[in-house]
Order: C-alpha cells, then sequence, then structure tokens
C-alpha cells in the first residue's frame, strides 16, 4: 500500500491490455511495466481482445489503477473478426456500470490500433491519463472518499 | 430459465452498507444462464458494490461464492462455513434461491440482489423472452405452440384483442409480436383455422399462484 | 315486437331503423355537471351513448356511474366494461349493480393495457397489476349466463335475471384481418346481439370485410354498427392510420383535409360521406360515433346526415 501510494504521489497508474496480434514480436512479452511523464504503466498482453472479461478489468480498478486502457486489433486485422467489436461493447458495458456506482467512465476506454511498438503503447496509455487527470486518483488507491 | 435481473446498485448498497463482512452469493443455473447471477455476474457485481461502497465512505467487505444451485439444499449447505462468517447475504440468484439462504442461515439477513420477472428463453445471444407464467393450465395444445398467457400482454384465450399493430407487433411493445398474430398464422398454414373458432371458456387459474400457495405432495417420493 | 331487453338500442335496431350510438367519455374528475352538460348537448340525437370505461388506461368517473347520470339526465347509456381492471366475480357483482340502477346495454371489451396512459401523453398508471381474469368474449358469454339463464359464471345461480343488450367490438380491418371475422363470429356465437366497429375511413375495405361476415351469415345475426370519428385535421387522421391499431386510413382522405381550405368543414364533409356508405351496406344496421373531444359537433353532423329525429324520443 505505501508502495502505492508512492505511485500516487508519482502520478496516475495506467494499466494497458494489449492484444498479442497487435504487437511487434520484440515487444511480445507478457506483462511489463514502466515509467513515463506523469505517469506509472502496467502493460499486460492478451491472447486476443474478445476473450476480455468484464470481471478482470473491474477488477484492475478495484485494485486502485486510475485508469484502463484496452488495445485491440482494428476491426479489419481482428483475428476473430468481431473479437475486438465485442471487446469496444464489453467497455461500453463498463462504463454504463461505472456510471452507476458513480465513478467516471473514462476510466476505462478502448483503443482499435496496431501499436507495433511499446512506445506507441505508451502514447496510447497517455492519451487515458489526460483524459483521466481530472478525475484525480482513484479512490480505491488511496482510501480517500470523493 | 427462470429469468432475472440486477436490482439497481444504489438499491444494493442502500441495503449493504450498515454490515462490515457480506457474502454475495451466486447460482450456477438460470440466473447464471441470463447472466445475472452466476459466477461471472458475481465476480462482476462484487468490484462495484466494493468501489461503490468505498466511495461513499463505507468499509464493508465482500466475499463471494457461486453454487451450482442455490434452490437445493445439498448445494446451498455448502456456503455453511461462509455464512458464518458475514453479517449479512445478499443472494443474486432466483427468489427461490434467495428463501433458501434465508431459510437455512436464518436469522442472519439475507437480501435479493437481483428482482426475479419471468420464465423465458434466450432467443438469441443478449436477448432474453418470456416463454411461460406457470399459469397452471397449459394451453399450448390449444394454441400451436405459442403460450398467450406469458407472450399476449392481456393473456387473452380467444384470439386477438383490436390492438394488433399493422407490423403483426402487440399494441404494448412494437419490438414484441403479436401472440395471436402468430397462433392464427400457424392456425392457418396447418389448415386448422376451425379450431380456433371454438370459444375458449373462462380460465381455472386456480392451479397457478391465484389459487393461493402452491404445496404438492407426491406419496411415491416420500421417505 | 319482441325484445330481450327492451332498451331503446334493442327497440330501434328490432324496428328496422338505422341506429345512431355516440360516445361520451366520463370526465377526470368526479364532477356529475359535465357529464351532465355532454348530455345536454348530446340529449335527443342518438338512440343510445356509450359510456368509456377508463380508456387508454386513464383513470376517470367509472362507466356505472356516468352511465347513471346520462340515465337521470334522460340518456340511454351503453356501459362499456373492460376486462383490465376487474375479475369476474368484480364485473360480475358490477353487472347486478348496473342493472339495479337501470343500465340496460352493456358493451363488452378487452381493454386497452396500462403500460401507456392516453398513448403516453398522461402517466397513466403503467405500474398497476392487471387482471385479465377473463377475455372480451368470454365476457360476452358471462353478460349472457346472467340474461339468460340467470347464473354466473360458476355456475351458482342468481336470484332473478339480469338481462342486458349485449355488445361487442369488432376490428375488421386488423391482422390478422382473414381471422377477424371468425373472431366476430366468436363474438356473436358468444351473444353479442350488436357490434361497433374500430372507426371506418377505408369504406372499399370495410364494405369488403362487411361482406365476408355476411356470407358467413354473420350480418343477420348481430346488429353491426360501423364506427365513424369526426376527423378534425390531416394530422389527426394520418396519426390514426399509423398509430391506430386497425384504423386505415387511404391517402385519398388524408389528402383531401390537407388541401382543403377549411378543414373542419371538409372533416364534416367526409364524416357524411362515411355515414352515407355505410347506410348504403346492407350488412350495417347502424353508425357509432365519436368526435373527439369534440361532442359538441356531433347533433350537427347527424342532422346534416338525415338522422334526426331519431325513432323514439325517450
Ligand atoms: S399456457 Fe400456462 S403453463 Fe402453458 S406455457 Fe403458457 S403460462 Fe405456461
Ligand atoms: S396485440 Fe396481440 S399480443 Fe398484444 S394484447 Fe392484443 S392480442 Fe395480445
Amino acid at each position: 500500500m505505501s508502495n502505492r501510494a508512492e505511485q500516487a504521489k508519482q502520478g496516475l497508474e495506467i494499466v494497458v491490455l494489449y492484444c498479442q496480434h497487435g504487437i511487434c514480436d520484440d515487444a511480445k512479452a507478457s506483462a511489463w511495466s514502466q515509467d513515463a511523464e506523469g505517469m506509472y504503466v502496467r502493460a499486460v498482453m492478451m491472447p486476443c481482445s474478445s476473450k476480455l472479461e468484464v470481471p478482470y478489468i473491474l477488477k484492475i480498478l478495484e485494485s486502485g489503477a486510475d485508469a484502463v486502457e484496452i488495445v485491440a486489433c482494428p476491426e479489419k486485422s481482428c483475428k476473430l473478426l468481431t473479437g475486438s467489436l465485442r471487446a469496444e461493447r464489453r467497455v461500453e458495458y463498463i462504463r454504463g456500470l461505472l456510471e452507476k456506482i458513480g465513478y467516471a467512465p473514462e476510466r476505462v476506454g478502448i483503443s482499435r490500433k496496431l501499436a507495433q511498438k511499446p512506445d506507441e503503447l505508451i502514447k496510447i496509455a497517455g492519451t487515458r491519463a489526460d483524459a483521466v487527470r481530472s478525475l484525480g486518483t482513484n479512490p480505491m488507491k488511496t482510501g480517500e472518499q470523493q | 430459465m427462470i429469468f432475472a435481473e440486477w436490482k439497481p446498485i444504489a438499491e444494493l448498497i442502500e441495503k449493504l452498507k450498515p454490515y462490515k463482512k457480506v457474502l454475495l452469493a451466486g447460482c450456477a443455473t438460470c440466473v447464471a444462464e441470463c447472466a445475472a447471477g452466476g459466477e461471472k455476474e458475481v465476480e462482476t457485481l462484487a468490484p462495484l458494490l466494493r468501489m461503490a461502497l468505498q466511495k461513499q465512505g463505507h468499509t464493508v467487505e465482500i466475499v463471494t461464492a457461486t453454487l451450482d444451485k442455490q434452490c437445493e439444499w445439498e448445494f446451498v449447505e455448502q456456503l455453511a462455513e461462509q455464512a458464518a462468517e458475514v453479517d449479512a447475504i445478499m443472494s443474486v440468484a432466483c427468489g427461490i434461491g434467495v428463501q433458501a439462504l434465508a431459510e437455512r442461515f436464518d436469522p442472519k439477513p439475507v437480501y435479493p440482489g437481483v428482482n426475479t420477472s419471468a420464465l423465458t428463453i434466450r432467443e438469441e445471444a443478449g436477448l432474453w423472452a418470456g416463454r411461460c407464467a406457470a399459469c397452471g393450465d397449459c394451453v399450448l395444445g390449444e394454441t400451436f405452440g405459442y403460450c398467450p398467457i406469458a407472450r399476449c400482454a392481456k393473456s387473452l384465450l380467444n384470439g386477438p384483442c383490436g390492438g394488433t399493430r399493422k407490423s403483426g407487433k402487440c399494441e404494448v411493445n412494437e419490438d414484441v409480436d403479436c401472440i395471436w398474430n402468430l397462433i392464427v398464422e400457424r392456425a392457418y398454414e396447418r389448415g386448422q383455422i376451425e379450431s380456433l373458432a371454438e370459444p375458449k371458456r373462462t380460465k381455472n387459474w386456480s392451479n397457478s399462484g391465484h389459487g393461493g400457495p402452491k404445496r404438492v405432495i407426491r406419496e411415491d417420493l416420500r421417505q | 315486437m319482441k325484445t330481450l331487453v327492451g332498451s331503446n338500442l334493442e327497440r330501434v335496431l328490432a324496428e328496422g331503423h338505422f341506429a345512431v350510438t355516440a360516445e361520451v367519455g366520463p370526465p377526470r374528475g368526479p364532477e356529475a355537471e359535465v357529464v351532465k352538460k355532454k348530455a345536454g348537448i348530446l340529449r335527443g340525437v342518438a338512440d343510445a351513448y356509450n359510456v368509456t370505461d377508463n380508456q387508454t388506461a386513464v383513470v376517470r368517473m367509472s362507466s356505472i356511474a356516468a352511465s347513471k347520470i346520462l340515465l337521470q339526465e334522460g340518456l340511454e347509456p351503453v356501459m362499456q366494461i373492460v376486462c383490465r381492471d376487474r375479475n369476474r366475480i368484480a364485473i360480475q357483482s358490477d353487472l347486478l349493480g348496473a342493472w339495479a340502477l337501470g343500465m340496460r346495454n352493456v358493451l363488452c371489451l378487452s381493454g386497452d393495457h396500462q403500460s401507456a396512459g392516453a398513448g403516453g401523453k398522461l402517466n397513466g398508471h403503467p405500474g398497476a397489476k392487471n387482471v385479465y381474469d377473463i377475455d372480451s368474449i368470454q365476457l360476452i358469454s358471462v353478460v349472457k349466463g346472467l340474461r339468460d339463464e340467470a347464473v354466473q359464471d360458476g355456475g351458482d345461480s342468481i336470484s332473478s335475471a339480469a338481462p342486458f343488450f349485449i355488445g361487442a367490438a369488432w376490428t375488421p380491418l386488423g391482422p390478422p384481418e382473414k381471422f377477424r371475422t371468425i373472431r366476430l363470429a366468436k363474438k356473436i356465437n358468444a351473444g353479442a346481439d350488436f357490434i361497433q366497429t374500430q372507426a371506418v375511413y377505408d369504406i372499399k375495405r370495410f364494405s369488403e370485410a362487411v361482406r365476408r361476415a355476411e356470407d358467413m351469415g354473420l350480418a343477420e345475426k348481430t346488429a353491426i354498427l360501423a364506427g365513424i370519428i369526426i376527423p378534425r385535421s390531416a394530422g389527426m387522421l394520418r396519426y390514426m392510420n399509423n398509430n391506430v391499431p386497425g384504423i386505415e386510413v387511404p391517402d385519398e382522405l388524408i389528402g383531401r383535409m390537407k388541401d382543403a381550405a377549411d378543414p373542419h368543414e371538409e372533416g364534416i364533409k367526409i364524416t357524411l360521406e362515411l355515414i352515407d356508405a355505410a347506410r348504403n351496406l346492407s350488412g350495417i344496421k347502424g353508425v357509432h360515433l365519436q368526435a373527439i373531444e369534440a361532442e359538441g359537433l356531433l347533433p350537427d353532423v347527424i342532422k346534416a346526415a338525415g338522422l334526426l329525429p331519431r325513432p323514439h324520443v325517450y
């Protein structure tokens, strides 16, 4: 927790879930993390965005991440054809759930891009971080009440 | 299957906030089929409840469990240990499961997390529709396999009301078929329209909930 | 002349006159005055007056009470009963009470579902528990049992018969259209003495439907009254055509209303043409006229149609 609190001071914690089919070979590690400007990025590779389950994403937020960004393949290049589309629908569903509990829906997002390099994933994470910066840190992290 | 859907989360929070530790209990049968109370939904609802409670300043620990069936005592028993450790239980099974837990774990407070509302079929992915109202006097044999009790907004027995839309949909909802329109169509297709010309007398509703709480004894199965 | 009930409407039909009924909607409030005022406007222009039963699932003065007020004002009511709000116990009890109060005509209906009060224009009571214990055809049989056998639906007898002249509705152009004649037959076999149809605008399709009913021998077993709603604007006709099940309005009529210099006049003209067409159909024994929220139009229309004076001023 103290580790977490430090991170919080340093910047936002953004979790990036990315589809293994969208990334070049040298970035094919199942999970890695990196400090970047004003944020701490944790990246997790998924077999396919269609496998993305709602509880999994919610648990990431519950555990204190400030935002989750899913990087799914563009429609045309999706291995499962409709996999990334389904991921998009689930993200919409989660956003609706977040609104119901008074959380900003922006804490979850999806981009449909072929992010070939880790750098690009960091850039995408940065966009998500910008979207949530004004919201402050996730109340689950600090235990604070909003 | 028995169809249920989540109650508004705000309502659930109100119920849970006085407690320190709560068990959220799912059921892997009907409510899992209708994506309201299976394991996946329990594991979706639990983090949401935790986040919502914490945001409102309530520290409530939520533990989870999903039974194969919440409506049979053998399975309910599996919750005994966990139930003993919590201050309250919230069940996302149908009303039958909720009552089974309430009975078995009395005096522990048990709250429903869902509204149980119909007997449905999953027509396609993400679409459920009512099929039966447990009326206790099934007429499907005379209505070409379409239920006019559950699927006609007025439970008519003698044919369509004047409300059938041009599109063949029901006056109540333009997305729902007028079931009598379908019954009549099928009767024509099978060359049996005459059977629908026969008047159906007033129905005996007493074998449904209207006759008072259901209680059935089968001596051959008693011990 | 042998009549079952002796109501004015029954006598007019039995004597072979072309009958006229009109509609009186009870107020959304408790004022007897409102009903009396409408009665004053409509006295003498029709043979009987339909009193709606919480039409479009909006709470109004009860049809029994409003019917009784009409009766006191010298107008004969056709008391409507819907199956939405009362079970067979309440309906039969109300029928006995209504008979005791002097009502002799009833119209048996399923009733609009409560999901949208007044088509969504008012709140209504979408959260209400509906009843629909019996349907309109079963209701007809129930009324017939009280009349012909002095017996309740459950088989118990009543102390003396309650003879009503029994009416029912017919939506000839509603889908499934072919079945609508069979459903009409079911109503007649169940005991419907008279029929009021859903509003007619497409006289061609309507006359075909009436011919089908005649072919089945139905038109002589009952008295069919053609429903006519006075059109007030092209918009109203378009709305009904698109949204009211069973109402078919030909484009030509909508066009006439749209192009009319005086839509009010044109609406009356169309009404008179429809009445005339109905009179020329052998299977039609009268008209049921409605002027939604404008009952004041009816006396002039009925007069202009040459339907005054009524055979019995009652
Ligand atoms: S008729 Fe009754 S028992 Fe049969 S499907 Fe319909 S509601 Fe169920
Ligand atoms: S439109 Fe059809 S399904 Fe709807 S209430 Fe009327 S008969 Fe029943």
